[in-house]
This record gives C-alpha cells, structure tokens and sequence, in this order.
C-alpha cells in the first residue's frame, strides 16, 4: 500500500483535472480483467467480475484533491488564481506551486516582513491580492507558459516520515483510491464496482451521477479524514489519530452512516484483528451525502484515514492505517460473497 | 424579432420564484411558431423543442431561467403589508422602491422609508434592516386584508427603455436577458436542418436554489446543457476583479469544474470563428447557474455557462448591452448548427 499511495499523491488532480488519475488507473483495472467505463463527468467505474455477492456492492474513493485554479494572467506576468475546493489561505502563502501539466515551478510570495506595516501583519492577505509568480515579465510571457482556466497544484514531493509515517499533498483521497485498486488487483475475487469519483472537493459532485447509473445496494466510501490530534487540542477535538487504525465515521455533515453497515464494518475489524477507531467528532463530508440519496436511496459506510493537516500541502498520515483500511475493505467485501 | 420589444414585454412581466406561470405562458406562446413542439412540466419549466432533421440525433439544451427575485407578504398590519424576500435582493435597494403586489387585479405598493425629517442624527448612514420596511398599499386595515391575503407575492414595478442607443435597462433582465437570447437563437435557428435536437429551456425557481433546471435536465437527459445567464458587468464601484467582464467585450465563457472541457473548448473556438471573441470566466466552484445543477442530473451531463455582462444585478435597474445578447444568441445557434461530436453516452449499467 504505501508505494501504491506515495506514486498515487504525486499525480496531478485537482478537482476537474483528474486526467492523470483515470489514466494511471484505467490500465491497471482493465489488466486486472475489469471492465472500465469513464462517464461524461470523468468518473472511471470498474467493475469487477467475480463470484456473485450477495448484493451489488459500490467503492468510491475520490480521484480529485484539493487545488488551484489560475483565474487570470496580469499585464505584469504574475498570475491571479483562485482555489479549488476547501483550502485556509493561510497555508498557501511562501509556498511553491506548479502550474499546469508541464509543472511550470510558481511560487506564491508576500512581500517581505520588512516592508509590512504593523496592522499588516496582523492580518492574512486576501486570496483577490495574491498572486503566483513563474518568472514571467509580462503577460504575454506567461501566455508561453499557461492559460486561464490552467491548474495548479502544492509543490510537495512525497516522502516517508518520522515513523511509519507518510508526508505528501493529496493523501485524501489518493489512500482512497490506492485501497480501491488493490482491492480490484488482489482484493476478494467477488463481483464488485469501483468508482474513482471527479469533483468531490468542489461538493462531491461526481457521486451522484455515478450512483445513479450504478445502481448498488450498499456503498463503501474509502476516505482521508481529519485528524487533530495536537497536543493542545481538547480531547474531544481531536477527532481521530494517524496510527490508531481505521477510522469508522458514525455520522458528519453530509450523511448519518447507515447503522447496520456501521456495526458491520466494527464486529468485522474486531474478529479480524483489523485495528480500527471511532471518529470522535462530527465534521467534513464525503461522497456518501450524494450517494445515500442517489435513485430511491443507498444504505452507506465510511473507512476512513486519519489525516493531518489535511487539505494543505503536506499532509500526515499513518502508512500502517492504510493497510488496515485495505483489510477491513477486503474483509466487508469476503463477507459478502453469496 | 425586435429585441428591444420583446425585452420589454418580458422584463416587464411579474413572475417570481414559483409563481412565473403567466410568464411561461408569454414565453411558449413566442417559442410556438419557431418550435415543433412546446411542453410544460410539473414544476412549470417551459421546454420549446426544435426537432432533429435525421432520427438518434444528440440533445442539445439550452437554459435561461424566466424566474425573478420578489417579495412575499408574510402579514397585514395597519394596512401594511409585512414581507420577506423571494430570493436574494440588498436591502439597500428597497425603501421607497415600488412594487407590484401580485393580486388579481394587481396593486401598486410602495417600501416604506423614514422621512429625513423624523431621523436622529447618523441614521441615514445605516441601511434600513429588512424587518423595519413594509410595503404601502394606501389602504385601511380593513380594504388592505379583503384584497391581499399572506402568501400573496409582489414584484418590482419599473418599466423597461433603452439606454443610449445600445444598453437597455429595465427589471428582470436576470435572466429574461437570457430567455430573450434563447428565443432569438431560435429564430436566428428557423428554417434550417438541425443536426441536433435542441431544447430550449426556461426554467423556473433559480433564484432560490436551481430548482426547475435538476429536474429539466433530468427529464430530457441532454447529451450537451448550457445555461445561458447573467453575469457582472463592470461597474466604476465594482472590485477589480478577473470574473468582472466588460460590455461587448466578446461572449463570456466558463471554465472550472462545471465546465465540460471540450463543450467550452468548442464554444471558444466558435466565437473566435465568428470574430466576436470571448471573455473566460474561470469559476473555481458554483456558478450559481442551472449549469450546477444540470451537470450531475441523472447520470450526469456535459455542461458549461453562456453569460449575458449585466450591471447592477438584482435591482430594477438592471441594465444589458444588446449587442451581447445577440453575439451570444449568434454563438448559440452556431453551436446548434456545429457542435461537434457528443460525449460518449456509455452503457447503462
């Protein structure tokens, strides 16, 4: 899991630009003897042939990471941008970036501390007054280098991390997805569907659609979760912790998880020897909100890592989480052949 | 069609969220003679259907929504009527504005202001809150309640004119602008073979969520859906902004996540083909159009915005440039005529 992960955090996807993901994914599932459909959207659905479950069960992970996207070129050569999907623009400001899918290095400044004055400082610029810089002096320029409606995404390579941890951008929802593919390359051989979804950071926007041409009867969302666990964070504010397994979400803002799907997944990661936790606090959202209420209603559950500092550039997460996501995937996914 | 004509007729009509049924009727009585076909369905969008010249056909539909923003009376007292908005509208733009209460037949009101006189000192730099206004009918308690009951809506009364020689202005041009465009594509469309087939959509309740879109675009399962709607203008006191466009400055064009990438790409390439240029409208999320809600409709449709510059949007005095209207509505029909290829419609699972 953990090369499938750090491989999958490197590609490019912010929301809509999900290209490199269906394209590293596509022939893998197809070599895999899945049949593989992209629908208008981008979403990639797999299905898996296998021995009959006892009903038609649906994955989604989301392909799309949070990003940005470049709103318009300046006379000046710098570049005016906006954000893809749910990003504090405190973590934006001295990073690098790059731009588009030729990785154009950008970087986005603020003026140096010396040249603040003492109100400035106390306040975060607004995302309107900052802009990325690729070198370029003029418009035409950056005209070379990039357009409007262009792409950018966090600079961040990944790395292995302090102990059994990984540091990489991207981590939701690429965990996700890298569960979702090793389920389809060595997973249970039980007839399944995958669905790598497009725009889920912009309002999980793929889901619906793909639920409704899939039709399934229970749904698993594979997802990256906030973690909190700091060391001055009250403890009911830590939601969940990088290392302590599996997270199982009973509830956040975009669905109440189905309850027999819920005690499912918990009795299955108790039997198994999966290590699993509760998902302490009740916030963010995933596809299951879209999914739950597609066609005449789908019951939902959620597996979940433990992220840190997620929806910024360099996310923290557990590599030891992902293996046991993968088993307790694997396990609902066994206990379901008929 | 004399455009500026048919902007009136439409500007000046009373249709809110909800309550745009004398409006559609207006709508499908112009689209009749240029269409095959003109429906109604449940929730009141009004779909003029041009038919293919050869059978299977792609669908191709266009939206533009023919609701407004609006009042609706919550309560009687003393006369007054007591309301709450349909829609988003800034405070600001209300006292002393007059209205139309949406009776049969229809009242004049007037929103209350305070006169100078009987204000403290620094009152006149605060907006007045919307509970402090009431709408004015000059009536006693006792006529005022025989003749609007609670649930009654109203709209602004302004008239529509031109504005020199190319702007015209008037209420509602959000997005009947829009509607008016559709129905000059359609007309612009008359008597040529369609490779497509087109649905014309004016859709009921944006203002308050894309409501009549999801289900339009649901019903008719179109391979390609733009909707065609209003956008900022630039304005002296507007932000400087990149998604601020000027008038007649070429057709303004989405990108961003509710874009299909190649419909977008397409509509660029034919604006630039037809020499009136366009604006890219890079939107990061929402568009706040029916495109939001059409492009995960059933199993989702390739979508993009067509945007019609406005200033001072969601006032009576909203005001258009017409030769916006009619380079986007020449874009439309171009796109009609030469789409392109569908995006692949997949197996049904």
């Amino acid at each position: 899991m953990k090369e499938l992960v750090k491989t999958l955090c490197a590609i490019d996807a912010p929301s809509s630009f999900e290209d490199a993901m269906r394209d590293f994914i596509r022939p893998r599932a197809e070599a895999a003897g899945c049949e593989v459909y992209e629908d208008v959207l981008g979403n990639l659905i797999v299905h898996k042939p296998g021995a009959p479950a006892d009903k038609r069960i649906m994955f989604a992970a989301h392909m799309d990471e949070v990003g940005i996207i470049i709103k318009a070129l300046g006379d000046d050569g710098y570049l005016k941008f906006a954000c893809v999907g749910g990003v504090d623009v405190r973590v934006l400001i001295g990073k690098r970036v790059l731009v588009g899918a030729n990785h154009v290095p950008g970087i986005i400044g603020i003026k140096a501390v010396h040249l603040t004055t003492q109100d400035e400082r106390k306040i975060v610029p607004k995302i309107n007054d900052m802009y990325i810089d690729i070198g370029a002096s003029s418009r035409e320029e950056a005209e070379k280098l990039t357009c409007c409606g262009d792409y950018a995404v966090f600079d961040s390579f990944p790395v292995d991390f302090g102990e059994g941890m990984l540091k990489a951008r991207a981590i939701d929802d690429r965990v996700g997805c890298a569960t979702m593919l090793k389920l389809i390359e060595n997973g249970p051989a039980v007839d399944s569907w995958y669905v790598f979804t497009v725009q889920e950071e912009v309002g999980t926007r793929g889901a619906a659609p793909a639920s409704h041409r899939i039709k399934p009867d229970a749904a698993i969302i594979l997802e990256g979760t906030t973690a909190g666990d700091l060391p001055d964070a009250k403890p009911h504010l830590k939601v969940c912790a990088p290392g302590a397994g599996a997270v199982l979400p009973f509830m956040d803002n975009s669905a109440i998880y189905d309850r027999e799907m819920f005690n499912e997944l918990r009795s299955l990661a108790e039997k198994n020897g999966i290590r699993y936790q509760i998902k302490q606090y009740v916030s963010g959202g995933t596809d299951a909100g879209n999914i739950q209420r597609a066609r005449a209603g789908i019951p939902v559950a959620a597996i979940s890592a433990a992220v840190r500092y997620i929806h910024s550039p360099s996310c923290v997460a557990s590599i030891d989480d992902f293996e046991q996501i993968y088993a307790l995937a694997a396990a609902f996914l066994a206990a379901h052949a008929k | 069609m004399d455009l500026a004509k048919t902007l009136t007729a439409l500007s000046e009509a009373m249709g809110p969220s909800g309550f745009e049924a004398s409006v559609a009727e207006m709508v499908a009585e112009i689209m009749r003679p240029m269409c095959d076909e003109v429906t109604t369905d449940a929730l009141g969008n009004v779909h003029g259907i041009r038919h293919a010249a050869k059978p299977g056909a792609p669908k191709l539909l266009y939206s533009a929504h023919m609701d407004e923003i609006g009042f609706m009376v919550t309560d009687i007292k003393d006369g007054f009527l007591r309301f709450r908005t349909i829609g988003g509208i800034d405070p600001r733009v209300m006292p002393a504005r007059e209205v139309t209460v949406m009776t049969d037949p229809p009242i004049h009101g007037v929103i209350s202001s305070v006169p100078p006189h009987l204000q403290a000192a620094g009152d006149n730099t605060k907006p007045f809150a919307v509970e402090e206004l009431v709408i004015d009918i000059g009536m006693s308690d006792e006529k005022a309640r025989k003749l609007v009951r609670p649930g009654t809506p109203a709209v602004f009364s302004e008239h529509a004119q031109l504005l020199g020689d190319k702007l015209f202005s008037g209420k509602t041009l959000d997005d009947r602008g829009c509607v008016v465009m559709l129905l000059r594509t359609l007309e612009l469309l008359q008597g040529k073979d369609l490779p497509v087939e087109l649905v014309i959509q004016a859709s009921t309740q944006e203002e308050v969520g894309l409501r009549g879109a999801q289900v339009g675009a649901y019903a008719n399962a179109p391979d390609w859906a733009v909707a065609v709607d209003v956008t900022h203008a630039e304005t002296p006191d507007a932000p400087k902004r990149p998604d601020i466009v000027k008038f007649a400055g070429g057709v303004p064009i989405s990108m961003g996540p509710n874009t299909n990438r190649a419909l977008g790409r397409r509509l660029c390439e034919l604006s630039e083909k037809l020499g009136m240029g366009y604006q890219p409208q890079v939107m990061e999320g929402g568009t706040g159009t029916d495109a939001w809600a059409m492009q995960v409709a059933g199993d989702g449709t390739a979508s993009c915005v067509i945007s019609l510059p406005l200033r001072y949007m969601h006032t009576a005095v909203e005001t258009i440039h017409l030769d916006d209207l009619e380079n986007a509505a020449k874009l439309l029909a171009e796109f009609a005529l030469d789409p392109g290829e569908a995006p692949p419609r997949g197996p049904l699972v």
